[in-house]
């Protein structure tokens, strides 16, 4: 089965270029600072942000704020139920990758000597998950009011006979596609994020590089429209 | 109104010769950058950004209401809702001295203004004025304390805000705003609080006065009981 059809459609009628419709919803979550949920096709996550607040001391730093993530997906977010959801190697990977992703997002040193808490949880995956997330902690950490270089977005590409695909599903992730996940801020070159799975020919390098920052231009641009109809929608309350 | 987002550059003509830097807002080189999602204003020489926001980051000035966390030493350790507790000294309430220390438990409310808040340390609190005169700070006895967003705390104390002087005209109540999120309101009944507490929560989004109105007299002619 290939991914790619003779007429240049994928498996689920889309161009190589084109990405899933993204739907979101902002401050779900009452005793949250800031929550969002995002559903990226039919990949559904929800992220809350606590904090900034006055931590663990062992986990305090003097001189900026220690940002925690903590990632997991439900039992049933899969195909086949999973037993942990949590604290398995994979979870605690892409918790670290979105800690260091946002800690040069976020501006840390304006709240010294406390702890910022990122929870994202998935409730369905198809494929693109930990894009899915880095596009959910942005719009939760604005939602927050948190301060911010900018928005992050991210996306991922994969290779097929040498043509990039854009935001993959998770019939197209398969063990054999070279795949990245990229995030950048606000759509520009400012990569804060970069993760590569199996093997990619340097060749496909700067195909796939030039492809998934193209697409995380149009993930901001998305992004940027539901944060700014949410900051709309608080006009009564921000003055006008 | 103009809103931005975290990374986007301010280019407002009347933003050009402003000399004051305000809330949201940094200025890298000759560009002033947005850092939190808001609504942009620019009001004689100054410029900021209202962000809508939960958490509260102190200022010097603030009034504030604080819960009792624990006491060290000389010095009560306060919740302020900001990303550290700030510290009351026990000699800034009137009236104390050495051997008369205020009575103050883990728990207890009080009504201060942040006149410290150095970096890299905790703020500060007092609840005295220069001449030593409290003038309405201290502490809160019985009431009702509960969370909204700041700028709908903002609204509230607003001399031209109408959400108060409505619900005053129905109820008769005590309320005292913190610029941190939080209000204390006391009445007579305890369904005369619940009623006014649903009025300050549901009106976050109202603009209309009409709908105000509506809702206020909802509020007023309903039962909490049912």
């Amino acid at each position: 089965m290939n991914i790619i059809s003779e007429h240049g459609f994928r498996i689920d009628g889309r161009r190589p270029a084109q990405i899933r419709n993204i739907n979101t919803r902002l401050g779900l979550n009452r005793n949250a600072e800031g929550s969002c949920y995002l559903e990226h096709g039919n990949t559904k996550v929800l992220c809350a942000v606590y904090g900034p607040y006055e931590g663990k001391s062992s986990k305090r730093i003097e001189d900026k704020c220690a940002i925690v993530c903590q990632y997991s997906a439900t039992k049933f977010s899969g195909l086949e139920r999973k037993n942990r959801t949590r604290g398995d190697r994979k979870s605690t990977e892409i918790s670290r990758l979105l800690e260091k992703a946002f800690e040069s997002v976020i501006l840390t040193e304006a709240f010294p000597r406390s702890q910022l808490d990122i929870f994202c949880e998935v409730i369905q995956g198809d494929g693109s998950n930990l894009a899915a997330c880095v596009n959910a902690t942005s719009l939760a950490l604005a939602d927050a009011g948190i301060p911010m270089k900018g928005i992050a977005s991210a996306a991922t590409c994969g290779v097929v006979d040498g043509k990039p695909i854009v935001d993959l599903t998770s019939r197209e992730e398969t063990d054999l596609l070279p795949r990245v996940t990229l995030a950048t801020i606000c759509g520009r070159d400012e990569v804060i994020l970069v993760e590569l799975q199996n093997r990619l020919h340097i060749d496909h390098l700067s195909t796939v590089m030039d492809a998934a920052k193209a697409t995380c231009a149009d993930v901001y641009e998305c992004l940027a429209v539901v944060a700014q109809q949410h900051l709309k929608a608080c006009a009564p309350i921000l003055g006008n | 109104m103009t809103v931005y987002l975290p990374g986007d550059v301010i280019n407002e003509p009347s933003s050009s010769d402003s000399s004051i830097i305000g809330y949201g807002i940094s200025v890298r080189g000759q560009t002033r950058i947005a850092t939190q999602p808001g609504a942009f204003h620019n009001d004689d020489g100054k410029v900021w950004l209202n962000v809508h926001s939960k958490r509260y980051i102190p200022q010097e000035g603030d009034r504030v209401i604080a819960i009792v966390t624990s006491k060290t030493g000389d010095f009560f350790r306060l919740d302020i809702g900001t990303a550290e507790y700030a510290m009351i000294n026990f000699t800034n309430f009137e009236g104390a001295t050495k051997r008369n220390r205020p009575n103050l438990k883990t728990g207890d409310i009080i009504y201060a203004t942040v006149f410290d808040t150095t970096p890299r340390t905790e703020a500060e609190l007092t609840c005295v004025d220069d001449e030593k005169r409290a003038r309405g700070m201290g502490q809160l006895n019985g009431g009702f304390m509960f969370k909204v967003s700041l700028n709908h705390c903002r609204r509230l104390i607003n001399p031209s805000c109408k959400i108060l002087q409505t619900v005053g005209k129905f109820f008769k109540f005590e309320i005292t705003v913190g610029m941190n999120g939080r209000i204390w309101i006391s009445a007579s009944t305890s369904d005369d609080i619940i009623k006014i507490h649903d009025i300050i929560n549901k009106s976050e989004f109202i603009t209309d006065e009409d709908e105000l109105i509506t809702l206020v007299q909802n509020n007023y002619t309903r039962s909490v009981s049912d």
